[in-house]
């Protein structure tokens, strides 16, 4: 559940950005390369890493626990 | 892009087109052959690896739209259309935090399954049915439109015929091979989505050698984004990037 409050909190933050401050967006940090463009690798990036986080959860916690029950 | 041969017969494009239907047939035969029960229908019989449904995934996220509708988006509307290429993703870990446990610990298919499992089946069960419905009248029918008009630049056949043959196409490959047939053509889709994709990036980024080789006259570039074209950094006449155009 945290997690899926962070990848709401991530995305929808890049929403409203998108939405209301196209001209942060827009500053180009590097040629080729905007800050928007920057960001939305890093959301999708994001994604990566919180699925990560979940299957060493359910690998190491949470399957643990189902066994558990069952013996 | 006087010299563009969208929409006349390409050789080269319909045969690849027509090994990739007879491919995505044969692998429904063969899956065909294989399912017998539910669970086989339903999810391969629980024998699809990691690796493979994570490659049939990635094949469902970078679908038609991922290389006809986004990268058409983001250049009209900028950053209004790259919501559509992260927003895709998104959605996935947030099914996975919520749905993949109860679907598995209950030992069920569909989430409708679930959660039926512990209210009153029928309402559940309508609801549900309206929201499929809902889904599929959109995104199936976005999906259909944009394979009519491919098919259609490819052969030049009216777009009717083209989106019932994509139909027919689809139709027969879930309906008579399940979740095996569905599985194993995405994931034949995505080794040429990111084959391709891959190799196009590399003509594109290194000069495309391959092509100047071919074609010393006139030096092909990619085309660069509307931005640095405005800015009149290139001196060089930029033409779109086309892998077998010579």
């Amino acid at each position: 559940m945290p997690l899926t409050v962070a990848m709401m909190v991530i995305y929808f933050g890049f929403i409203l950005l998108v939405a209301f401050n196209k001209p942060l967006l827009a500053a180009v940090l590097m040629p080729g390369m905007s800050l928007g463009m920057l960001l939305g690798t890093l959301v999708i990036l994001s994604a990566w890493v919180l699925i990560w986080i979940y299957v060493r959860w359910a690998n190491t916690t949470y399957d643990a626990a189902i066994a558990g029950m069952r013996k | 892009m006087s010299d563009s041969a969208l929409g006349a017969p390409n050789i080269v494009t319909i045969v690849s087109f027509l090994l990739f239907i007879g491919l995505s047939l044969g692998i429904t035969v063969w899956a065909a052959r294989k399912t017998h029960t539910a669970s086989q229908f339903y999810t391969a019989g629980g024998g699809v690896t990691a690796l493979q449904n994570g490659l049939a995934l990635a094949g469902n996220y970078m679908s038609a739209a991922s290389f006809l509708g986004i990268a058409g988006l983001v250049a009209l509307s900028g950053f209004d259309g790259l919501i559509y290429s992260v927003g895709f993703l998104v959605g996935w870990p947030v099914v996975m935090f919520l749905i993949a446990e109860p679907l598995r610990n209950l030992g069920r298919y569909t989430f409708t399954d679930v959660v039926a499992f512990r209210l009153r089946q029928v309402p559940i069960r309508i609801a549900a049915a309206i929201g499929s419905l809902a889904v599929v009248a959109f995104y199936p029918i976005a999906q259909m439109v944009g394979a009519g008009n491919l098919i259609r630049l490819l052969f030049g056949i009216p777009y009717e015929y083209a989106v019932m043959i994509v139909g027919m196409v689809m139709l027969a490959c879930v309906l008579f091979g399940g979740m095996m047939a569905t599985t194993w053509v995405q994931i034949v889709k995505t080794v040429l989505l990111l084959g391709g994709a891959a190799l196009l990036a590399i003509w594109c980024s290194r000069g495309s050698t391959s092509i100047r080789w071919r074609s010393s006259r006139r030096r092909p570039r990619c085309m660069a984004p509307v931005s640095w074209r405005q800015a009149g950094s290139s001196p060089i006449p930029l033409t779109p990037c086309r892998s077998g155009s010579h």
